[in-house]
Parts: structure tokens; C-alpha cells; sequence
């Protein structure tokens, strides 16, 4: 009999199917992987600590530059903590903007992870499409907040900029725009037996599994967990929002959940919109000293913010916990192993939408 | 796993991710049901994990504290198997029922909590 020779396998840290670097270190048996594990430390921000001492409205702005992605949440979460601390209620029509933005960066984020994953797995084709309309929805993120990435949009007590009655009908018929497209490139994600190939049945992740590693987002709610901090925020509560749950617990679960969440998103705008009344979209106020523990839900999961300010509204102590550590945790410990080719090892780990910035803020 | 030879360089790393605030806290709380310094716990978990594992343990820690019954906590059972892994569930529940056997028997509970927390010291370093 041949001898089967056990091979370390380095993946990273530069890879083509990689965004960002990081580095997997799988030990394989031929094609089989046994193990895995992930070395850190290539694009560490210290961010934390460049945060301590300084003013809100500083942090405000470092907070945002946490991850490049998906921006907006971090201002989100950060503001709201300090509001919350502060007791400053933001006022109704800007609750609803701030909602609108948000979804707005949730989808093109799930946009691009569902891209890189097509790229991933060579259909060039698909990943192409789904990065063209992400460009739609990246041009009403523009529209409404003046940028494309570091947005700024969420101040306390409100939002920056209004939302004009002609830019909400731009706004409404881009979604419809979107709804059409995306229903296509969801129907050649379903029916394409090579993306079924590489996707359903690989990279299983275990409800048991995903609890104990506390995963989030939609990696943790394609394995059939009911975790969305959406569900207490009284803005998306007041939207009638409830979670989007698979149980297959594979790639294609993961990538199906942020394609079913990217329609929710523009009911959700949609909902937001028909909310929106007529008011001041600032109420003000001014930052107090005190601690808080915040979270809400990033496209990739929850997202914490531990903070504690002073009667000056400096930040005297922050830790921030992204919903891609554990997510990048649980996929190298549970997912990638018992992979049956190493060639899964990308596809598996692109699945999880890993977004390196966040985990070395 | 394999070891490179950068992988010593790779310590200070894992060091400055356990020194942060919310690492720190978790390591603290484990330390102190373990009866041991935090730098011999750390020492441990440098020994024993990657550095993601390293970097998500509050996380972990957050999901084991909603484990386990009045007992388990009090031996850090839930996260020691689940958060940490540096104990198996089997051994974990070994612990425990070793632990009510000492109180049944008329040992005091201070006394078979620190043997149970000498085992799960053997149990960790062997």
C-alpha cells in the first residue's frame, strides 16, 4: 500500500482569493485537512489604543476606520453607545435614516462577500455581476451620506445630512433596480450544478459548534442559531423586523442567508421610507461620563462596543469585539476541518466573509 | 502542527492579544477559579492555542457562561471545556461528580474545591 504522507500546507498570507492578508496553516492528509490554524498580525491597527484619551468626536471618526467595509456600523454602534450613556434619543425621521444607511451598507457588504466567494470558486461570471450592482447600491450610499466608505453620517442625537423627497424616489427605484437583478444572479447561483459542486455540503458547521465559538451573523444563522441584534433595536422593531434562519449549515447556506438578507434590506429601506415624517433630523445633546456594553449587528454579526467616557466626553477605556473573530475562529476550528479537498480550504473560508481589518482593529 | 521556527516570534504576539482589557478580564476570572498566577495561565494558553482562538476567548467565555449548573460554575467547568477546550467534557464531568463524592463523603467544600482545582491543574499540564 502507498504511504500517505502528512503535508503542512501554508495558505496565505498573500493569496489571490484573499482580500486582505492573514495566514492558514492546514495540516493535510493528501487532499484531506486535519487541522487548521491562523496566524494574525499581518495588518494590526492598534486602534484601540490610538482611541483611549481622545475626544468623542475624534473617536467618532477612528471608529469608522476600524473596517473599510462595513464602516457604517462602527459609527452606528459607537454613537448609539455614547447616546445611550448620555441619554440622548435620536429624533424619529433621523432613527429611520440611520436605518436606511445601515441596510445600505449591509448589502453591498453581503454583495462583496458573495462576490469574493463566486470568485472564489472561478465563476468569474456571477462574482462580475454581483460587483456591478454593489456599484448601485454604493451610489445611493453616496447619494445619501456625500461618500462612499468612511461616511460619517451618524452624529449623537441624529444624522448629518436629510434625505430630499427626489433623492427617495432615486433611492426607491434603485431598489427596485436591484430586486430584479439580484432575483437573476440568485436563480444562476441556485441552478448552477458547478456552484452546487463546491458548495452544498461542504464546510458544515454544527449549531452545537457555532453556539460554543459564539458565532454571528449569518455564518451562525445558517446553522439554524436565531442571533440578530436587530431584533431589540426598537428602530428595526418598530420595522417589524425578524431574523432570516437556514439549517444547512454549509457554504450554500451562508451565502444563500446574505443573499435573502440584501431583499430584506431593501424591504427594510422600503418600510423605512414609508416611515419617514416630515422633522428635524438633530436633536443634540452632550456626551456624559459613564460605561456602557453595546452591541448591535454588523453585516458579518454582532458587534461590541465596551467603552467608558468622562464629564469631557473623552473615551477613557474601549474594546471593541467584531463579529469576524469569532466568525474567522469557528471557521478555521470547525469548518475547514474534515474538509475532503484542499481546494475547499478558500471556498470554506471566503464562506465565512472574514474580514481580517476587523479582527486586528 | 507542525512547528516553523518563526513560530517563537509568534509569543509576544499571542502575550500582547491576552493583555488587552477584555482578554485580561476573562484570564483574571479563570486564574482566580483555577487558584493561579495569570501569567502561568497565559503561559498555558500561549502553549496551547493559535492566535485567533486567543483573540476570540471572551467571545467564547460570553456563550460558556450561559452553561452549566451552580456546581460547574463554581469549578469553572464551562469554561474550562468550552471556552477554553483545556479540559474534554468527559473530564470535566469527572471532576464534578469527584467533587460532590468529597462533599457527600463529609469533606468540607473549600477542601474538595482546591483538590478539584489541583486535578484540573494535572489534568491541564499533563
Amino acid at each position: 500500500m502507498k504511504k500517505t504522507v502528512d503535508v503542512s500546507l501554508p495558505v496565505g498570507p498573500m493569496h489571490p482569493c484573499f482580500k486582505e492578508p492573514c495566514r492558514i496553516k492546514c495540516e493535510t492528509r493528501g487532499e484531506y485537512v486535519l487541522s487548521a490554524e491562523v496566524e494574525l498580525g499581518y495588518v494590526k491597527k492598534g486602534i484601540e489604543r490610538i482611541m483611549r484619551g481622545r475626544p468623542w468626536q475624534e473617536v467618532m471618526f477612528l471608529a469608522e476606520r476600524v473596517c473599510g467595509i462595513c464602516s457604517v456600523i462602527h459609527n452606528f454602534v459607537f454613537i448609539e453607545a455614547v447616546e445611550n450613556i448620555s441619554g440622548i434619543v435620536p429624533t424619529e425621521r433621523a432613527a429611520f435614516l440611520r436605518v436606511i444607511v445601515n441596510e445600505l451598507d449591509r448589502m453591498q457588504s453581503h454583495l462583496l462577500a458573495n462576490y469574493s466567494y463566486c470568485y472564489t470558486i472561478e465563476h468569474e461570471t456571477l462574482a462580475m455581476y454581483l460587483l456591478n450592482l454593489r456599484e448601485t447600491v454604493m451610489d445611493q450610499l453616496e447619494l445619501i451620506t456625500g461618500a462612499r466608505v468612511t461616511c460619517a453620517y451618524i452624529i449623537p442625537g441624529g444624522v448629518r445630512s436629510d434625505l430630499s423627497a427626489e433623492d427617495a424616489e432615486r433611492l426607491r427605484s434603485a431598489l427596485d433596480h436591484i430586486d430584479a437583478e439580484l432575483s437573476r444572479f440568485i436563480r444562476i447561483f441556485e441552478t448552477g450544478p458547478l456552484i452546487a459542486l463546491r458548495s452544498k455540503g461542504v464546510g458544515i458547521l454544527t449549531k452545537e459548534a457555532a453556539i460554543e465559538a459564539h458565532a454571528v451573523g449569518p455564518t451562525a444563522r445558517a446553522s439554524g442559531i436565531d442571533n440578530d441584534q436587530r431584533s431589540t433595536h426598537p428602530t428595526y422593531k418598530a420595522l417589524g423586523f425578524s431574523p432570516i434562519i437556514r439549517q444547512e449549515a454549509d457554504n450554500y447556506a451562508r451565502i444563500m442567508v446574505r443573499f435573502e438578507e440584501v431583499f430584506q434590506s431593501t424591504g427594510l429601506i422600503r418600510s423605512a421610507l414609508a416611515a419617514l415624517k416630515e422633522g428635524p433630523i438633530r436633536g443634540g445633546g452632550t456626551i456624559k461620563a459613564g460605561s456602557i456594553k453595546y452591541r448591535n449587528e454588523a453585516p458579518r454579526g454582532e458587534l461590541l462596543y465596551e467603552l467608558t467616557t468622562d464629564d469631557y466626553g473623552r473615551i477613557l477605556e474601549i474594546a471593541i469585539q467584531t463579529p469576524s473573530i469569532p466568525n474567522i475562529q469557528v471557521c478555521a476550528h470547525e469548518m475547514l476541518i474534515d474538509a475532503q479537498s484542499a481546494a475547499d480550504i478558500t471556498s470554506i473560508f471566503i464562506s465565512s466573509d472574514p474580514c481580517i481589518a476587523c479582527t486586528e482593529r | 502542527m507542525n512547528t516553523y521556527l518563526y513560530e517563537k516570534d509568534l509569543r509576544q504576539m499571542k502575550l500582547t492579544i491576552l493583555e488587552s482589557r477584555r482578554h485580561d478580564a476573562v484570564v483574571l476570572e479563570l486564574a482566580a477559579t483555577l487558584g493561579i498566577k495569570r501569567q502561568q495561565l497565559r503561559k498555558i494558553l500561549i502553549e496551547h492555542f493559535d492566535m485567533l482562538f486567543l483573540e476570540n476567548l471572551p467571545a467564547r467565555c460570553d456563550a460558556a457562561r450561559e452553561t452549566g449548573d451552580d456546581t460547574e460554575k463554581l469549578l469553572g467547568i464551562p469554561l474550562l471545556t468550552q471556552a477554553f477546550r483545556l479540559l474534554s467534557k468527559e473530564e470535566g464531568d469527572q471532576i464534578k461528580e469527584q467533587y460532590l463524592e468529597r462533599i457527600e463523603n463529609g469533606i468540607t467544600e473549600e477542601t474538595a474545591r482546591s483538590e478539584a482545582q489541583m486535578e484540573i491543574l494535572v489534568l491541564i499540564r499533563s
